[in-house]
């Protein structure tokens, strides 16, 4: 094919030019050279500047000729560069002028919003040259990764089991015994473990570029550098963090993503991104000028009419997302993590701020949240909102889904804790939690898959830490133990922290396996916490997002001193797994009949059969559900939840014709308090069971 | 000539420079030309090459990809652990069989 636009038409110096496309935006490879497009409504001229890598001069900065400028983009394809070692920024022109909400600074070098790599932190912790004044540039990568046949796996929502977990603190502890740690070559190295766990869907802490650096101080007591360790403080949308790949330093980081999604997917684990839209990694006023405040600051933020930011996010500033720019550079940067980098789903970071308007104001139908739920490339991409924000907006059941959103069901979290620390008036609740949170979704006409139910995430405590502290415990934090969640509900089972006290240590690994087994069996879809399958600590601390250290990784030695509760959570994820009545796609009905025309698909008992008890002083609640099995034929699962501090004799339901099995009994310790398939013994009495005080059993039974 | 090209009795062995990359991947891919058009088997030497970058990969990729469903097979002798590593974790080692030395390469390669 002959095209007469792979030639120059214009020169600046030894450059070669020619008038770019202004679409798409970013620096793209083309016949002859590379595509510069760059948007800013407000500048008034644009300088690219272009570097060597590891050169801290540019060598050329080339203006954009006002004729190469269409709208408000500029664009630009200069000729003849070598894409692998040359490294670029924007200089833009344009009145500082902050009360108009305008602060151009043309001195600064700015980092492309669309950038698919970023230099500047390519090795994690590295402590960096702060006397350079451009502390970050942009890369450019070939879209050219070698997928051989994969595909987002598509995995219905219902069926997954989320992991949550950070790059970076999943495999940095010496005891993870991977080549590669802290990167996503080593998460590579422990898919093995986590398909022997069962989990079908990775859910990673923010992945894209952030400045680990970013507010870093010493603590003034212990002397540890604090960092942003999480990475709640996005640079650059489109780019995954260079200092969380083994091949960081060369550059090469957009691969081993790709690489390590692959694996993933040939190992049948869906992955989703925690990305964070409601803020970016500049701050307020005082911040850093590292990219959008210098491109166009009043279209990127959300701006009071005094040209301050508005801090939605409690991080300083608000991507200003319904500005209609800002919305489609969204739209852009998920589209190519889907058709790029073969992303499975999102969690969106403070997804409420989505919902507000160009002035905070929350809307009726936000156009973004609509755009992202009918998108077709993202159409079958799972969209989780954390449906809240900083600025007090809480939207948990009511978050704008068009069917297609679902949320962090932080009601869920809250209402499984209280019963689990034995609270009163906590079974009417509860029963809402197992049964996918009717209460919440049903008057929308969503089902229970809008529900991600968790007990334990990044936020807050460990699970090992919910059962062991009443309080938390951040003074390694450096603010006076002030930072962090004080709504924890945790109880510490009669001993604030770690206990030597075998009543105090039984009851913890009760509770443990209390709440794992009531996450993993209700409607909705659980995520888990990485590590909690092995008791992770940190100790009491319920905010460790600056901690780059052994309080926030992993630490794998655990594991074998755990392997019982490692067993239990395997054991009830494939427990799960296997039986369809636990993750229905509808809201189950107490009044349906689907499999037994005698049983309804849901049923509430109490320690008498048929009869729930959900008076406030009540803390004994039971499940039975009723559906067609895996193999064919009905099956029923009963759940007898004891949250009293006393045992009790729960009823069993009569059903004719079948055996009850007990599949679970937390008030047994380890290995009987979970029976593989096949195993499961019969209980002693076929029509009652004694539930022991804070504990929960499983009965199955089927027929046909 | 970036890279040297020996046609032998039953393969085609071509030896990577000390460092391959952008500098001079262009030129190497000039000299894969008739290596791709003779379909035949590779083994690429890379006993003396300490640096792959990028480009580089990319290219030792296409070959892999030109060859292979021809039917040929493409090995690589003698390469450095650490650039056997990388490849490895980006994903650039899946079309290639790794052989320690030249002459296991060859032997493999019949």
């Amino acid at each position: 094919m002959f095209r007469v636009d792979g030639y120059p038409t214009h020169e600046y110096g030894d450059f070669k030019l020619r008038p770019g496309k202004p679409l798409p935006f970013g620096a793209t490879i083309v016949a002859g050279g590379v595509n510069f497009s760059v948007f800013s409504r407000f500048a008034t001229a644009c300088d690219l500047v272009l570097f060597h890598r590891h050169e801290a001069e540019p060598f050329a900065i080339i203006p954009f000729p006002d004729s190469f400028r269409t709208g408000n983009v500029f664009a630009m394809t200069v000729f003849d560069l070598d894409y692998e070692t040359i490294e670029y920024g924007y200089r833009m022109d344009g009145p500082f002028d902050p009360d108009a909400g305008h602060r151009f600074d043309r001195s600064k070098v700015l980092i492309d919003p669309y950038a698919r790599s970023l230099s500047g932190r390519n090795v994690w912790g590295e402590t960096p040259d702060w006397t350079t004044p451009t502390q970050f540039r942009s890369g450019i990568v070939p879209d050219d990764f070698d997928w051989q046949d994969d595909k987002p796996l598509e995995i219905p929502f219902g069926d997954l089991v989320i992991y949550e977990a950070h790059v970076r603190g999943f495999t940095r502890h010496p005891s993870s015994g991977v080549r590669h740690p802290g990167t996503y070559a080593a998460l590579r190295e422990k898919i093995p473990y986590l398909r022997d766990l069962g989990v079908n869907c990775l859910e990673l802490m923010p992945v894209h570029e952030f400045d680990e650096f970013e507010n870093s101080r010493r603590h003034p007591e212990t002397g540890e550098m604090l960092l942003n360790y999480w990475g709640y403080g996005t640079i650059g949308f489109f780019a995954p963090k260079a200092g969380l790949a083994a091949t960081g330093s060369l550059g090469m980081q957009v691969d081993e993503f790709k690489a390590m999604v692959a694996d993933l997917h040939r190992n049948g684990i869906e992955i989703i991104l925690d990305i964070v839209f409601n803020h970016t990694g500049e701050g307020n006023e005082n911040g850093p000028t590292i990219g959008f405040r210098g491109i166009d600051n009043k279209t990127y933020y959300m701006l009071t009419p005094e040209g301050y930011y508005w801090n939605f996010s409690g991080c300083g500033n608000t991507l200003n997302c319904n500005n209609p720019m800002v919305r489609s550079m969204i739209l852009d940067c998920l589209r190519a993590w889907v058709s790029e980098y073969h992303i499975d789903g999102f969690r969106f970071d403070l997804a409420a701020i989505l919902g507000r308007d160009q002035f905070g104001a929350p809307m009726e139908s936000p156009p973004l949240l609509e755009t992202l739920a009918f998108d077709p490339i993202l159409g079958k991409c799972k969209l989780i909102a954390e449906a809240w924000d900083a600025g007090g907006l809480y939207q948990v059941g009511s978050f704008p889904s068009w069917g297609r959103w679902a949320e962090w069901n932080g009601k869920y979290r809250d209402t499984l804790r209280d019963f689990l620390r034995g609270e009163s008036g906590c079974v009417g609740p509860m029963a809402q939690r197992l049964a996918g949170s009717p209460d919440l979704y049903r008057w929308q006409q969503r089902d229970s898959h809008a529900s991600v139910n968790f007990v334990t995430c990044h936020d807050g405590f460990t699970l090992h830490d919910l059962v062991s502290y009443d309080s938390k415990h951040n003074e390694a934090n450096g603010e006076n133990n002030a930072d962090g969640c004080n709504d924890n509900r945790s109880w510490n089972c009669g001993e604030e922290g770690e206990s030597i006290d075998p009543e105090v240590l039984a009851l913890r690994h009760r509770q443990t396996r209390n709440a794992l087994i009531l996450l993993l069996l209700s409607q909705g879809v659980p995520m888990l916490l990485a590590g909690d399958e092995f008791a992770q600590t940190q100790h009491g601390n319920n905010n460790s997002y600056c901690h780059d250290t052994e309080l926030s990784w992993l630490d794998w030695s655990r594991l074998p001193a755990n392997r019982d509760l490692f067993r239990f959570v395997r054991l009830m994820i494939a427990f799960r797994r296997a039986h369809p009545v636990l993750r229905m796609p509808r809201f189950l009905d107490v009044v349906g009949h689907v499999a037994d025309l005698r049983v309804p698909s849901l049923s509430w008992h109490g320690t008498e059969a048929w009869r729930p008890d959900f008076s406030s002083a009540s803390r004994t609640l039971a499940l039975l559900l009723c559906g067609e099995r895996a193999q064919g034929g009905t099956e029923y699962i009963y759940v007898a939840a004891n949250m009293h501090w006393e045992a009790h004799v729960f009823e069993l339901p009569d059903l004719p014709g079948a055996r009850w099995r007990i599949a679970v009994n937390t008030g047994i310790p380890a290995p009987e308090d979970i029976w593989p398939p096949r195993e499961e013994p019969e209980p002693a009495d076929p029509r009652s069971v004694l539930v022991g005080p804070r504990s929960v059993m499983v009965l199955l039974a089927d027929r046909g | 000539m970036t890279l040297s090209v020996s046609i032998e009795s039953t393969s085609v062995v071509v030896t990577l420079p000390s460092r391959l990359d952008g500098t001079n991947a262009a030129e190497a891919e000039t000299d894969l030309a008739p290596v791709l058009a003779a379909g035949r088997t590779v083994v690429i030497d890379a006993a003396n090459c300490s640096y792959i970058s990028s480009a580089g990969l990319r290219l030792l990729l296409i070959l892999a990809k030109v060859l292979k469903p021809q039917g040929a097979k493409v090995l690589i002798a003698g390469m450095a652990p650490q650039l056997m590593e990388i490849m490895r974790i980006t994903g650039f080692d899946h079309l290639f069989d790794f052989c320690e030395t030249l002459g296991e390469a060859r032997a493999a390669g019949v």
